[in-house]
């Protein structure tokens, strides 16, 4: 009857799981997915972000100005097949007269904001001076302007964060012998597959013999990233895989191991994986990276459960529920994180975890009879053992000096030197890097249009107001005011041969910007609820502090974002550490901060051999510990209370771990190489010291064995009386 | 008007920078660099019943700049160095002039030597006649034509005489008289 009862609910569980599985939760893959931009308390639209941080730049060079063309024709002509919109390549022709014209139409509404808040008096002196001179020709007859407004406007015109120029419609440079024709394309940031389809065809567009593609943005780093680590990942999946088939059939050499350590992990995943749709409507695919740890404890319960067998399972049980709590104590401070991502880990490691416990607890054990093999006895005087931890704090303290986070994009992302080149040749086309994007956020356009000109009015840069001024009816009353009280004053002073009076012009309506400017549509963002508008803007603009306006540089909120998530985890680290030190104090008493020794010195002399070996530390390195400390109770739980029984579990369980996040480390994304090499070290670290603390001390009961008399037999006794004794 | 400096700096490179060739043309530009000239400027704007008219000096010195120092009718100052501009009081780089990245190719082609900018920006007519040298510039670049419809330049030994007439109508006509004065130690910004 209770079998029956298991099994529903287990069919019932799983069914439940699948269905949860078919319709998975939103994944995300950019790692800048997990630190939501906000003004205030109003996010920056996600689809606009992705807009301004994954264009592609491509560039077409060639001697041959008209061949560069039509080849690029050609690769527009197919991109625009292939679905890619809103590419940037065609631009009206003289454009400058084309500004000029609408601007003249509607001259009134445009006046600098200097003029504006002059005198009138001033103004017409101004005028005059500049009539007078030789450097200062007009842009418009005297007759259409005569005080020179529309000319101080344009010439006053801040220039476009751009080097590029206009020819025959398309935007062209031409360097050193070289025609350099632009175009940007906003590629699909979210569906990497397609982005990768998508830059693909872009490469496979025949080009005549002359004709260069030069392809640089963030979706090429990307898409060679992912090229690369995909192949790295398949090979290592391949190697760590490999491992442990080897690594289980070499402990309990029977195939049948291999299939019960299989359905163990499974079930883990399926557990994990609805745990964390159930509660994370978004995931995060970095989750899945650095709920790896999973796998191991999987692993690890498998082994003890099936090394021990039916016989054994009331003292590897034990050890287990321990071993389980001290992962749980460990994990369960991220679940208070504000940090999506460690709350996802948290989650998702969890309910893996919890899974397997519970099947572990529940399943009956098989009959897997691992081969008896002589366990050797592993004595140390206490002087020694006393010595290695020494060392170990030793090691620790030599390179607490190099703990500092350095989150910098190069640390935690090096292109290839190719595509350095491409970079490097986009930056000396496209003029100094803006780096900075400046997002003013409005219920309207032309409230936003409000606040970017009373920002322009701080410092000078090109927005959309330069062409759309918000403020289009404070300058007609002031245009007006000047021709009322100036016109007499300066005619006489030029002696003009007409009239000076003012005439009216209509307003700038959107419609009618639009339409003379749709390329200014790059500079607009409008969601349901707001609008924004959005441009490069030097460094040295100042940020004044209004919750509306946010200067925006990914690399620096990446970074930023990085170092606040570190420094958040120092706190939660800590809570684990005293959560730990709680449970097994209730759990082994006295013996407690033995039993938290080799964590401790693993996870933080992790950080000091890898600070000491001059690497800049991170966020996913702290990330990493947390793993390390999980996995690493587990060994020394087992390691501890049954040394003898444990060791060839614990051992194979460890190496298993050591060799898949060992490989992981020489993955070039820089970020699960992090995560590889501080698990690698530290779960070395940490099962070096359990061994070396769990080993028998020569100078207590063990202290017999020097004497000639048998040792206290601590567990199966068969084993022990033919093993090799070792003594340091 | 930092636009109309652009186009200003890059009249004055041609004769500063380009190349040393056999013509008197290029001699003469070359000899722009050779002292300061006192300069008597003529501007006739339409709409306006006279000229304005304007005298000062101006020297130009390879590598480090120009200067254009207004006398009457009234005082004023500009200086430009390879990086910096001022005007009066008000200075700032050359590199933020608006449209001055339009032109700035040919300036800087002018500056290492090569002539063949001026030919980008335009047509180019040059005529030799009794020891005195005509060259008419027709802009073609849509964003200097934009602005200019013809730059005349005219020499003997030096450059004696330049035009600029602009599409607005106004025409700028300016004598040059060479003087044995130095102001390149103002020539800083």
């Amino acid at each position: 009857m209770k079998s029956i009862v298991k099994r529903w609910v287990a069919g019932m569980a799983f069914l439940g799981a699948v269905a949860l599985m078919l319709c998975p939760p939103t994944f995300q893959a950019s790692l800048t997915d997990l630190f939501p931009v906000k003004v205030g308390d109003t996010p920056l639209p996600a689809d606009g972000l992705a807009k301004y941080t994954g264009m592609l730049n491509i560039v077409l060079q060639s001697p041959d100005f008209d061949a560069a063309r039509k080849d690029a024709d050609r690769l527009y002509q197919k991109m625009t097949a292939a679905g890619i919109q809103d590419i940037t390549y065609r631009v009206p022709e003289n454009m400058t007269a084309q500004m000029i014209d609408f601007l003249k139409k509607h001259k009134n509404s445009y006046v600098t904001d200097k003029t504006r808040l002059s005198s009138t008096e001033a103004v017409r002196q101004r005028a005059v001076q500049k009539v007078k001179t030789s450097l200062a020709p007009t842009v418009l007859p005297l007759r259409e302007d005569p005080f020179l407004l529309m000319s101080d406007y344009v010439q006053n015109m801040p220039r476009p964060m751009s080097l590029w120029n206009e020819k025959e419609g398309v935007l062209h440079q031409f360097s050193d012998g070289e025609n350099y024709i632009l175009m940007v394309a906003p590629l699909e940031k979210k569906d990497v597959y397609l982005m990768m389809q998508q830059i693909d065809l872009i490469k496979q567009t025949p080009l005549s013999a002359a004709t260069k593609l030069h392809l640089s943005g963030a979706p090429v780093h990307t898409e060679q990233m992912f090229q690369k680590c995909r192949q790295e990942i398949a090979v290592i999946s391949v190697l760590s895989l490999l491992g442990l088939l080897i690594l289980t059939y070499r402990l309990f050499r029977t195939r049948r191991a291999l299939l019960l350590g299989a359905m163990n992990l499974g079930i883990g995943f399926l557990c994990g994986c609805v745990a964390l749709f159930l509660f994370c409507p978004v995931v995060h695919i970095l989750t899945f990276a650095f709920g790896s740890s999973l796998i191991g404890l999987c692993i690890d319960y498998s082994f003890h459960r099936f090394y021990a067998g039916p016989e054994g399972s009331r003292a590897v049980l034990k050890n287990m529920t321990s071993s389980f709590l001290t992962t749980v104590c460990c994990f369960v401070p991220l679940l208070f994180s504000s940090f999506s991502l460690l709350f996802q880990v948290a989650v998702f490691t969890l309910g893996g975890l919890t899974g397997t416990f519970l099947w572990v607890l529940v399943a009956p054990v098989p009959k897997v009879n691992p081969p008896a093999v002589r366990c050797p006895r592993f004595v140390l005087s206490r002087r020694s053992k006393v010595a290695f931890v020494a060392l170990g704090v030793l090691i620790v303290l030599m390179g607490v000096g190099g703990w500092h986070l350095n989150h910098n994009p190069s640390v935690l992302y090096q292109p290839s030197p190719a595509l350095q080149r491409e970079e490097a040749l986009f930056a000396k086309l496209n003029g100094p890097a803006a780096g900075r994007l400046l997002w003013v956020r409005g219920d309207t356009l032309w409230e936003a249009l409000a606040k970017e000109e009373s920002l322009r009015q701080k410092h000078d840069f090109f927005g959309l107001s330069v062409l759309l001024p918000a403020n289009q009816e404070q300058n007609r009353q002031f245009v007006q005011r000047l021709y009322k009280e100036q016109s007499a004053a300066l005619q006489s002073a030029l002696g003009l041969t007409f009239q000076v009076a003012y005439k009216e012009t209509p307003a700038v309506d959107e419609k009618a910007f639009w339409d003379a400017f749709l390329m200014m549509s790059a500079f607009v963002v409008r969601t349901p609820r707001d609008v924004w508008t959005v441009t490069p803007v030097p460094a040295d603009v100042p940020d004044l502090g209004d919750k509306d306006v946010l200067f925006f540089e990914p690399a620096k909120h990446l970074s930023a974002a990085l170092d606040r998530q570190a420094t958040d985890s120092y706190g939660l680290l800590a809570v684990s550490f005293l959560l730990l030190a709680g449970l097994l104090g209730v759990l082994y008493r006295g013996k407690a901060p033995l039993y938290l020794l080799p964590s401790v010195i693993g996870s933080l002399g992790t950080l000091s051999i890898l600070a000491l070996c001059g690497e800049s530390l991170t966020f996913f390195h702290w990330l990493g510990l947390f793993v390390v400390v999980g996995m690493s109770m587990d060994y020394t739980v087992f390691l501890f209370n049954s040394p003898r029984e444990s060791f060839r579990p614990v051992l194979f369980s460890f190496l298993t771990s050591f060799i898949g996040f060992g490989l992981l480390s020489f993955i070039h994304f820089p970020m699960i190489a992090i995560m590889g090499k501080t698990l690698a070290l530290g779960l070395g670290l940490s099962f070096l010291f359990s061994f070396i603390l769990s080993s028998e001390s020569i100078d207590t009961p063990a202290a017999n064995v020097r004497r000639g008399r048998a040792p206290r037999k601590s567990g199966t006794s068969s084993t022990s009386k033919k093993s090799a004794v070792f003594f340091v | 008007m930092k636009y109309f400096f652009g186009l200003f700096l890059l009249l004055l490179s041609v004769g500063a920078h380009a190349q040393i060739d056999d013509t008197l043309f290029l001699k003469g530009i070359k000899s722009l660099d050779d002292g300061a000239f006192l300069y008597h400027q003529k501007k006739f704007v339409s709409d306006v019943e006279r000229p304005f008219e304007a005298d000062g000096v101006f020297q130009l010195v390879r590598d480090k700049g120009v200067i254009l120092k207004q006398k009457n009718p009234e005082p004023w100052v500009f200086v430009s160095t390879p990086t910096r501009y001022c005007f009066d009081d008000k200075a700032g780089d050359l590199a933020d002039l608006p449209y001055f990245s339009y032109i700035k190719k040919a300036v800087d082609d002018l500056l290492s030597g090569q002539d063949e900018a001026l030919y980008q920006i335009g047509d180019v007519a040059y005529m030799e006649k009794d020891g005195l040298w005509f060259v008419d510039i027709t802009p073609t670049q849509k964003r200097v034509a934009q602005f200019v419809r013809k730059i005349t330049l005219r020499g003997k030994e030096k450059i004696s005489f330049w035009k600029i007439e602009y599409t607005d109508g106004t025409r700028i006509e300016m004598d040059f008289v060479p003087i044995k004065q130095d102001f390149s130690n103002e020539i800083d910004c």
